[in-house]
């Protein structure tokens, strides 16, 4: 479970990007974090696996206070939070098996990752993992010969490869075309249903978000201004999120 | 899927002597590994390298010996001879008028030569190889056996420097250029064509614009390379800084060969500068 | 400048007439001219130390000799297994530009790293960009001599004099590569829970590998080529043959030489072109 109490976020450069968020979700959720471009959708991921700081507050993840983490147990404690960025991350000229084991290398001792010799199980689970997001057969393919959508499914292997027990997506699909998103977003759904594995996930095409998520979550200039499961949410409730401008939508794209 | 997979894998030689591995996984799908090609061409590189080692008998522990023979040339290399400067100039400005003349023929004749090389322009496969083959053959031949020839038949002196530069620019702009014009976009000059323009004169108003840039930014970065190169063609006897350079060492005279080359150094720095300078502003 | 800007806005209020744009066009024709007169200026001056006396006395013969050694080289010499043949002498060549080569790459390293500007603090970087520029413009001839003084004359003084003239180059391209790098995918191995050192082996090495040996083959072509030059001032490989039977006039050997160095360097220079594509394209 994750609960934020009256978290704070201020950056140095003085701007305060979260304001009092107060927020509970359970394992195995799958929430979209809906608003504007700079409301804080991307500081809120950010501060569940402490690539930020929260300011002020407490933030607590299977009850343990991620603030107070340091060091080994901080990067421990990120074992368990797979991250999923838009731009995919990914090593361009590796193998797409090459890519989805470097989620094993901080398990393992100094000489094996100098060398990167990967044990015959640990390959084996990353094909499964790859296999889990349908691409089994670019296991051997370098990630710059794929298409944008397939990318985003080895980084997808990448991060179940992990284990995590919550999956933080930072707009997986804003690079992808209408078809690839909606078959990412049905990865999402069914990786959520069978490994109940927790996933949060910001996104700025309403539509997609209404139709695979569970809960939305609006945020409006740092401040949660809507909360509720996706299908009661209201027309004027999704205006309100942003600021009177029109949603933006990834169209139908089938 | 397995069979989808195998008939996309295309083998090599290489995949028919190391088999590929079929991986299958606990819920029966399968995928194919080819064998890695790291562990052959790492034998393949370190016998290359065993076997450099006793060809050029090189060590390391000679040259640990002698070294200090270097830090000590070094040091007078750094303490230039200042009063050797006016005669430096002379040299120095010659070595710049051959890479500029040379340079200018080679790219002159250049031009027309990688024109005719490129293939998406000149339709006669057999031209466009024969050229591409001249030119290759040559780039083979060092600029340095060149000059040699050049003072042999023409007589000591700048004279064989130039041609000898105008020759190995000639190579290598050609080449260039005419691989930048196989990427050009051909699509002006078909409207060209369409709007009843003869092949010549589409070229002329289609594909001249977008050559003479990038002919222009080679021309400038082989003219970079060819004040360093020209330097030491008097080595060989063809004019320039060369000679003296060749003296200075003959008579073990660091101090003075330091001044020669902070001298080299400086203008090779300010070229490059202007021409990059001139570059950027082209592209 | 700023008065025709305002004639041209008040001339886009009243709408153009055609003979009035055309009063506007701008005038490029003055700096082209400027530039070809400078073009030619440069050209004149620059010719003004040649001195064409004509060919040297033997001149015709040493063209004849020439023409008739490439049509009839010495085949014995072409295929002889001493030590003295062609073959020999070639892959000695290539002895000496594989280890230079191989050198010069290693180290190459702490230099690009030192002189990239998104890792080291800025005055530090040009420090060592300046440095690099120095060991590139000293020509590799004059490095050759240097070292001589060390290991006396034959192939390792080959093969130190090219391991330093590579260090400039291939650390100017190992920087572009290290300037290129994606550090998005340093942010995602931070979210794993990676430390320091293995964001380096993960995130940093797999981008640069395949650049850096790209480059390194690359730079090999090129050190075949200077190789081959460096034998004349005694530091092994074919150059040193082929000086000295051009200048004893053997014509027949030179052919045998001469052929055998084409030959080489075309081989080569197709061979690391197609690996180049490959690792480009990934294999």
């Amino acid at each position: 479970m994750i609960s934020f109490e009256h978290v704070y976020k201020t950056y140095p450069n003085g701007f305060t990007a979260l304001k009092d968020i107060n927020l509970n979700i359970e394992q195995g959720e799958f929430v979209a974090i809906i608003g504007l471009s700079g409301a804080g959708k991307s500081t809120i991921l950010r501060c569940i696996n402490r690539m930020h700081d929260v300011t002020r507050g407490t933030l607590t993840v299977d009850g343990v206070d991620v603030n107070t983490l340091k060091g080994k147990e901080l990067r421990r404690y990120r074992r368990n939070v797979g991250m999923i960025f838009q731009s995919f991350n990914l090593v361009s000229r590796s193998t797409a098996l090459k890519n989805v084991l470097t989620a094993d290398v901080p398990d393992m001792d100094f000489f094996r990752v100098l060398c990167g010799i990967f044990s015959k199980e640990q390959k084996m689970r990353a094909l499964e993992s790859l296999d889990k997001v349908g691409i089994l057969d670019k296991a051997y393919t370098r990630c710059d010969q794929m298409s944008g959508g397939q990318q985003q499914r080895v980084a997808l292997a990448r991060t179940l490869n992990q284990n995590p027990k919550i999956i933080l997506a930072d707009e997986p699909v804003a690079s992808l075309d209408p078809i690839t998103a909606r078959q990412v977003m049905q990865d999402f759904v069914r990786i959520n249903k069978e490994y109940n594995i927790s996933i949060l996930l910001n996104i700025h095409h309403i539509d997609l978000a209404l139709q695979y998520c569970d809960r939305v979550i609006g945020v409006r200039a740092g401040e949660i201004v809507f909360d509720g499961p996706a299908k009661t949410i209201t027309q004027e409730q999704i205006d309100f999120v942003y600021n009177g401008t029109k949603a933006p939508t990834m169209g139908d794209g089938e | 899927m397995d069979e989808n997979t195998s008939s996309v894998l295309k083998l090599t030689w290489f995949d028919k002597i190391f088999k590929p591995q079929v991986i299958t996984l606990a819920n029966g799908h399968q995928t194919i590994r080819r064998r890695s090609r790291t562990p052959l061409i790492l034998a393949l590189v370190l016998a290359a390298i065993v076997l450099s080692f006793r060809m050029t008998e090189f060590n390391f522990a000679a040259i640990a010996r002698n070294f200090d023979k270097l830090l000590d040339l070094f040091f007078k290399l750094f303490h230039p001879k200042w009063s050797y400067f006016s005669k430096v100039v002379g040299p120095l400005v010659d070595t710049v008028k051959m890479s500029i003349l040379g340079t200018l023929i080679g790219c002159l004749v250049g031009l027309p030569v990688a024109i005719l090389a490129s293939s998406n322009i000149n339709k006669n496969a057999v031209v466009v190889s024969a050229f591409r083959f001249i030119l290759a053959l040559i780039r083979t031949i060092p600029t340095l056996v060149i000059a040699l020839v050049f003072a042999l038949i023409y007589g000591l002196g700048t004279f064989a420097g130039t041609l000898a530069i105008a020759l190995f620019t000639f190579g290598i702009v050609a080449k260039m250029l005419y691989e930048s014009i196989e990427v050009i976009d051909m699509g002006p000059f078909e409207a060209m064509e369409a709007l009843g323009a003869d092949k010549f004169q589409a070229f002329w108003s289609a594909c001249m614009p977008q050559i003479l840039p990038v002919y222009l930014s080679h021309s400038l970065y082989c003219f970079e390379m060819n004040v360093r190169a020209s330097a030491i063609l008097g080595y060989v006897g063809a004019g320039g800084l060369g000679i003296m350079i060749n003296e200075r060492i003959g008579w073990r005279d660091y101090n003075g060969l330091g001044m020669v080359l902070l001298m080299l150094f400086v203008v090779v720095v300010a070229i490059e500068f202007f021409s990059e300078y001139l570059r950027k502003k082209l592209s | 400048m700023s008065e025709k800007i305002k004639k041209l806005e008040q001339a886009v209020d009243k709408k153009l007439t055609v003979a009035e744009a055309y009063a506007m066009r701008p005038r490029h024709w003055l700096l082209y001219t400027l530039i070809v007169l400078i073009v030619v200026g440069l050209a004149g001056w620059s010719s003004t130390t040649m001195k064409f006396e004509g060919m040297t006395v033997t001149g015709s013969e040493v063209a004849k000799g020439i023409i008739s050694g490439i049509t009839h080289p010495d085949l014995a010499l072409m295929f002889g297994t001493g030590d003295t043949g062609v073959p020999y002498l070639l892959l000695q060549t290539m002895a000496i530009a594989v280890l230079g080569t191989i050198f010069g790459a290693i180290l190459a390293i702490p230099f690009a790293f030192l002189a990239s500007t998104n890792i080291m603090s800025k005055p530090v970087a040009y420090l060592f960009r300046v440095l690099i520029l120095l060991i590139r413009t000293i020509p590799s001839l004059v490095w050759a001599l240097m070292w001589i003084r060390v290991t006396g004359p034959g192939a390792a003084c080959g093969v130190i004099t090219q391991s330093v003239c590579s260090i400039g180059m291939i650390s100017k391209m190992y920087i572009t590569a290290i300037e290129d790098l994606d550090t998005r995918i340093l942010e995602s191995l931070d979210a794993m829970g990676c430390t320091a050192f293995q964001k380096i082996r993960y995130g940093v090495i797999p981008q640069l590998t395949a650049s850096f040996i790209s480059t390194t083959i690359y730079r090999f072509d090129i050190n075949l080529k200077d190789a081959t030059t460096l034998g004349i001032v005694g530091a092994g490989g074919i150059g040193a043959s082929l000086v000295q039977c051009l200048n004893s006039r053997r014509w027949a050997m030179v052919g045998s030489f001469v052929w055998g160095l084409m030959v080489l360097v075309l081989i080569i220079e197709f061979l690391s072109t197609r690996v180049r594509k490959k690792l480009a394209q990934g294999k």
